[in-house]
């Protein structure tokens, strides 16, 4: 959450548009990399997330805080504009098709490129994963949102969120079995 | 953390090229937010679909209520033929008589039996054709019950001579 985030909401709602762009700088990187996971190609991605700040853009002034950051109505936006996506058109994913620079690491150790192929193994399974499972993972663990915000942002109870979770976490290990 | 999460946090290095979001970011801010721009007419809007369903629920509590007189105004057919009690009492005036003219039995034949039921006579007459279980004729047959029927064995005596 940003610094002082209401009041650039509200300046955002009034019209101004570097008030957004502060929200676009620091939300968009994290939303592409939700989307990203999800669908498992850059371009496509990048379009989603291009509609969805498009969206947030245009519909602003419907955002009500209810005291949850603005990330998690990004994040509904983001999972719906995925789900919409779903049904236009059947997702087929490769992993053949997966950006080979998608991970930026600073290290060129042995043990880094070792890490780099176990992180492609799990990013290859969690395209494998439902896509609420999918949601749980990246949310808590790679965006490291709480669960009272996941369950926000899936409109789902924080029992549930912790369900998801523990089942997310048990089916991703399976996989990499 | 475990290892797996520690994997998951790694994901945290995907990132957005940048030149797409600068150029993603100028397309948003750049185009015209309808919404804002046009809050009278979806004020307008949000009113009048409020007014829209108290209107229709009005029309159908109207129609619910006095829907008898609705059908008379508006119904093609005119409710005099559909009035209750005109239909009874011409139910009522059908003259509708079943007479059960006879039940014989023919001692020649005593397996036959003859039975025979009038159909409703409606102001006019008909001929009746019997029902037979075993005897089949293909004309018609009055019985009449008053009329003492003829010894069959005189009959047949006088036919062979």
């Amino acid at each position: 959450m940003i610094d002082g985030e209401d009041d650039i909401v509200k300046s955002a709602i009034a019209g101004e548009a570097s008030a957004f762009g502060l929200l676009y700088k620091h939300y968009q990187p994290r939303i592409y990399r939700f989307v990203y996971l999800k669908v498992g190609r850059r371009e496509e991605a990048e379009d989603l997330t291009h509609h969805v700040f498009m969206k947030a853009w245009q519909n602003i002034e419907n955002f009500k805080p209810r005291g949850f950051p603005f990330s998690s109505w990004l994040y509904r936006m983001a999972r719906n504009q995925v789900i919409d996506s779903y049904r236009t058109r059947k997702a087929e994913t490769s992993i053949d098709e997966l950006d080979p620079d998608f991970l930026k690491s600073d290290e060129k150790t042995e043990h880094s490129f070792d890490m780099s192929l176990e992180v492609k193994a799990v990013r290859k399974a969690i395209l494998e994963l439902k896509p609420e499972h999918q949601d749980v993972l990246v949310l808590r663990f790679i965006e490291d949102l709480s669960v009272k915000e996941v369950a926000e942002a899936l409109n789902r109870s924080e029992g549930a969120v912790k369900l998801l979770q523990h089942r997310a976490m048990e089916k991703l290990r399976t996989i990499l079995e | 953390m475990n290892k797996l999460e520690h994997i998951l946090n790694q994901l945290k290095n995907i990132q957005p090229d940048r030149t797409y979001a600068d150029r993603s970011l100028n397309t948003i801010v750049n185009s015209p937010r309808s919404s804002r721009v046009s809050w009278f007419s979806f004020t307008f809007f949000r009113v009048a679909e409020y007014g829209a369903a108290v209107a229709l629920v009005g029309l159908l509590f109207f129609v619910m209520m006095g829907n008898s007189s609705l059908v008379e105004l508006f119904s093609p057919i005119r409710s005099n033929s559909l009035n209750t009690g005109g239909l009874r009492a011409e139910a009522e005036a059908i003259d509708i008589q079943i007479k059960l003219l006879g039940i014989d039995y023919e001692e020649s034949s005593s397996t036959a039996s003859l039975t025979t039921v009038a159909a409703p006579s409606f102001a006019r007459k008909k001929t009746i054709r019997p029902i037979a279980a075993s005897v089949e004729t293909s004309t018609p047959m009055t019985v009449n019950t008053t009329t003492p029927n003829p010894d069959i064995d005189d009959v047949l005596d006088l036919l062979s001579e």
